[in-house]
């Protein structure tokens, strides 16, 4: 066996920051079917579908510590090979853990690998029937529920929609979330603000929940549940640390030149710092991450 | 309802490729004595396709040898390491690997040490004949034995409790000639070294007696302590 030469080309760079969307590459889809009668809010134009087109996702996600989470991509992958889309898209998921934190984590990263836009909506802040399709019409002004704002202001029909606090909402509003995220009735959902049908069928749906068995009937049916939490492995521990590390150096701009020493140490780990962090809950453990690799980053500037 | 959705064939077979699961192994090329770290893409059991990580040459072959096996115990790291390594490079692991091999082989070269020293000690300490008083049911004994051992190698027995003491007399200003009974013992046997001992032991008797020194009586040589 002979080994080649290895290009130590900044790999890294394909795993920590977005790649850019270049326009001529990426797949577009006009969602609105018809011509409202009110504001479309640029709706009747094509918008794109993002992300990289399949399982290198899987590949370069890099949370093992989720169970299941690589499996499911991977799976979810090979059964969208059939349908062959070129974009990022899967299957309505539950992540099921602690806190609202741990979930933005996990949907941030892989809304960062994959390349789309998140967003984060907080179902319990909704009104009763914000996401209704139909109804009596009061006087108060009916604007798009957020999906769509998403889907208009971030130019995109494949955005990663992540839906926090559901267990503090209105009941109905997890059934109309189910009616959002199945995979025939999306296709064709009335937008009563619009007076229009929109395809949500690409939205990437993400459910955050305490417990999947408290979610409503209509939801548990329709999702994937993936428990995320803090891992017991210490291996696991540090892969999610090392995920957290990629996050804080995105969101901070710190490139791999500044912090590269400090985040290396995670191989030996010689003061135990990393080890002791790595039992942190997601909110904790990004703030002391992006504390210790900003220090690491100083220290190497003066 | 798809505008430009559609992929077109060549594509899709990068899809193929790009799709399956990943995972991060150490290989070891002896004899360029190599190191490499390569990202496996593996389908259904099979490795689908690989690409290098890092690699790394030893200009000796034994070096790339411990490295490597030092890397096949820790197979439960490969994936932390691999994609540390994506994003770091391999340098700080291959320090680490090095300052903890040299601590292993120092910390086995240490435990080599002492169990030498113990061994030599144990050595030295049997080179020594110490002599003990032992007591069999009814009997009366005194044996010679080395250092470190709870079993003496010879016994003289006796059967009354006079009889042995009469011998003492006479055996304990003898402490210095221990090693000389025991090489004598190991030349002729157990019966001549007592016979000896005995004829030695009446002989010394005799010359204290004719010297005026002896007590009489049972034990004559209890006021005897040894030549000068």
């Amino acid at each position: 066996m002979t080994i080649a030469e290895a290009e130590l080309a900044p790999i890294w760079r394909n795993i920590a920051v977005i790649p850019r969307a270049s326009a001529e590459a990426n797949p577009t889809r006009t969602v609105m079917q018809g011509s409202p009668a009110g504001e479309s809010f640029g709706l009747d134009r094509p918008l794109d579908l993002l992300g990289s087109p399949s399982a290198d996702c899987a590949q370069r996600i890099g949370m093992e510590w989720v169970p299941g989470l690589v499996e499911f991509l991977a799976n979810d992958t090979r059964h969208r090979r059939h349908v062959e889309r070129s974009w990022f898209h899967f299957a309505p998921l539950a992540l099921v853990g602690h806190t609202d934190d741990e979930a933005r984590f996990v949907a941030r990263r892989m809304a960062r690998v994959a390349g789309v836009p998140l967003f984060v909506m907080d179902a319990g802040r909704l009104q009763p029937d914000a996401l209704r399709r139909s109804g009596a019409r009061g006087p108060e002004l009916v604007v798009p529920p957020d999906p769509v704002i998403a889907m208009a202001s971030a130019r995109c029909a494949n955005p990663i929609v992540l839906v926090l606090g559901l267990g503090g909402a209105a009941a109905r509003i997890g059934d109309d979330i189910a009616t959002m995220l199945d995979p025939d009735a999306a296709r064709r959902w009335f937008c009563r603000s619009m007076d229009a049908v929109i395809d949500l069928g690409e939205i990437n749906w993400m459910v955050a929940a305490s417990n999947e068995h408290a979610l409503p009937t209509s939801l548990y049916t329709r999702l994937e549940p993936l428990s995320i939490g803090v891992p017991c492995d210490p291996t696991e521990r540090m892969l999610r640390v090392l995920a957290m590390a990629l996050e804080v150096m995105a969101d901070h701009d710190l490139e791999i030149e500044e912090v590269g020493p400090a985040l290396a140490t995670i191989f030996d780990d010689p003061d135990g710092e990393w080890s002791r962090m790595s039992g942190l809950a997601a909110g904790a453990l990004y703030e002391a991450v992006g504390r210790h690799l900003l220090r690491a980053a100083n220290a190497l500037r003066f | 309802m798809r505008d430009t959705a559609e992929i077109d064939p060549s594509a899709r077979e990068d899809i193929l490729a790009g799709s399956g699961s990943i995972e991060y192994e150490v290989r070891l090329d002896t004899a360029s004595s190599t190191i490499g770290m390569f990202r496996v893409v593996g389908r259904n059991g099979a490795s689908f396709a690989e690409y290098p990580v890092w690699t790394r040459t030893w200009r000796h072959r034994r070096h790339a040898a411990s490295l490597f096996s030092w890397m096949l115990d820790k197979r439960g790291k490969w994936l932390l390491w691999g994609r540390l390594g994506e994003v770091v490079g391999p340098d700080r692991l291959l320090a680490m690997a090095a300052s903890e091999i040299s601590e292993l082989r120092a910390s086995q070269a240490r435990d080599l040490l002492k169990k030498r020293a113990k061994a030599r000690k144990a050595k030295a300490r049997a080179l020594k004949i110490y002599s003990f008083l032992v007591d069999r049911h009814g009997e009366f004994g005194i044996d010679l034995r080395r250092g470190g051992e709870d079993k003496g190698f010879f016994v003289i027995w006796f059967r009354q409790n006079w009889e042995r003491e009469r011998f003492r007399d006479w055996w304990r200003p003898q402490a210095h000639r221990f090693a000389d009974f025991a090489a004598f013992f190991e030349e002729q046997g157990p019966r001549a070294l007592e016979r000896k001992l005995l004829a030695e032991m009446q002989e010394t008797e005799k010359r204290v007696k004719l010297a005026g020194l002896s007590s009489g009586g049972r034990r004559p040589l209890r006021f005897w302590r040894g030549d000068e």
